[in-house]
């Protein structure tokens, strides 16, 4: 093709222009038409292949992947979940008996010391144990008293005993035994009323003081 | 018949391919056109087994899509966009290999081009040599202006042609050309000093 000169600039880079229409031409190799016919003959299209190969199928791939994997994936830990028991958020296990017999290792021992006596009084033992007994006195003196278990059933509502005992017996001892709840002070105690001849007797050692020290009856007033 | 249609020009000949699917005005058409393309293109890329692929994929392109091509264009403009299109796309390409590629072959042609005492006056004198010098100071201008520059001063297109290949305006194609120029000048400059 025959070259035209547009303006002043194709004058400057003549000196380059000629340098690069010096360059050798390059041709195709000689089997390149057969190469060409014989692609298209055999409809060896290369990347028009690849191009068709964008179905909507091929877009929905890789979700269908995901999404599967996600169901694999939920099932999966949702079984380890079951089998493994998270002792923070499960329900404590329920006793079956809370007989004292089979209260080991725990602080219950304090109150119910059971008699080692030996094999063979161990089923008496069962039968009918004798415990040692943990008893508040009214000057809240703790003294242990021997006797028998108090609560020979194995299931007993310790709430309705002790409210029997405060009001039967009017505060006068609290028992202690056969429960890992203990009794707490929940306010004042009625008052007991005093004896007047108490009274008169404390009065009557003050007023001796008093005329121990000489200090007369009259001047008080 | 095929003595009659090697006297056609190249848009009657795909005229005659679109309407008649004719085979042997698609294989002039390809004879006319395989090594102007295996030129530009290798120019373009500097390695000739991926300028043969290259211009093997636009005369498959041009034979799927023949259709596509509009009577009012010029042949020549619509197979080399083609041809500019898949380079630039494989020039792409390489340039997302390199990066990952620990080996860069463009940072040695920059230390040849570059370096004034690697060739001797005498050996650069050789037209050998000097082709080669100049060729990879082409592959050092950068892509938007090789591309014009090939299609101008190898090629010999002309202004109109190139900015109808390129969609460009022809101000864009001058002074893109004039840039692409002007960097190749500064690379080859230790060539015309000697």
């Amino acid at each position: 093709m025959k070259k035209k000169f547009y303006n002043k600039e194709e004058k400057k880079f003549e000196d380059i222009s000629k340098q690069l229409q010096k360059l050798p031409q390059i041709n195709a190799p000689e089997n390149f038409e057969f190469n060409l016919m014989t692609r298209i003959e055999n409809k060896n299209f290369g990347t028009e292949k690849e191009i068709k190969k964008y179905t909507l199928f091929s877009f929905l791939k890789p979700a269908i992947a995901v999404v599967s994997s996600v169901i694999i994936v939920f099932f999966v830990v949702d079984q380890q979940t079951n089998n493994f028991e998270n002792p923070l958020i499960s329900d404590p296990q329920v006793r079956n008996t809370d007989s004292p017999n089979q209260l080991e290792n725990s602080y219950e021992k304090e109150f119910i010391l059971q008699e080692n006596a030996g094999a063979a009084q161990s089923n008496k033992i069962k039968s009918n144990p004798t415990n040692l007994v943990v008893v508040v006195k009214d000057n809240d003196v703790v003294s242990e008293q021997k006797g028998n278990f108090p609560f020979p059933d194995k299931s007993f509502d310790l709430d309705s005993k002790l409210r029997s005992s405060r009001t039967g017996t009017g505060n006068q001892s609290r028992v202690l035994a056969g429960t890992n709840n203990r009794v707490q002070f929940e306010g004042f105690f009625p008052g007991i009323p005093t004896n007047k001849r108490i009274i008169d007797s404390l009065r009557g050692l003050d007023s001796i003081s008093q005329a121990k020290k000489g200090i007369p009856d009259s001047s008080k007033k | 018949m095929k003595e009659k249609l090697f006297a056609l020009t190249d848009e009657e000949l795909i005229k005659e391919f679109q309407d008649h699917n004719t085979i042997e005005a698609f294989e002039i058409l390809v004879k006319r056109y395989k090594d102007p393309l295996t030129n530009f293109v290798y120019r373009f890329l500097g390695n000739k087994d991926v300028c043969t692929d290259i211009v093997q994929d636009t005369m498959i392109k041009f034979y799927l899509h023949k259709d596509s091509y509009k009577s009012f264009a010029k042949f020549s403009t619509w197979i080399y966009t083609i041809a500019g299109n898949l380079a630039k796309n494989e020039l792409k390409r390489r340039k997302r290999r390199t990066i990952f590629s620990l080996n860069n072959d463009d940072e040695e042609r920059t230390i040849q081009v570059e370096d004034k005492k690697f060739f001797a006056p005498d050996v650069s004198a050789d037209g050998n040599i000097k082709n080669e010098i100049i060729q990879k100071a082409l592959l050092k201008v950068k892509p938007v202006y090789r591309e014009v520059v090939i299609l101008r001063d190898i090629q010999g297109f002309s202004y109109e042609e190139i900015a109808d290949i390129t969609e460009l305006s022809i101000g864009t194609v001058k002074s893109r050309i004039n840039r692409g120029r002007s960097q190749l000048q500064k690379l080859l400059k230790n060539i015309y000093r000697e």
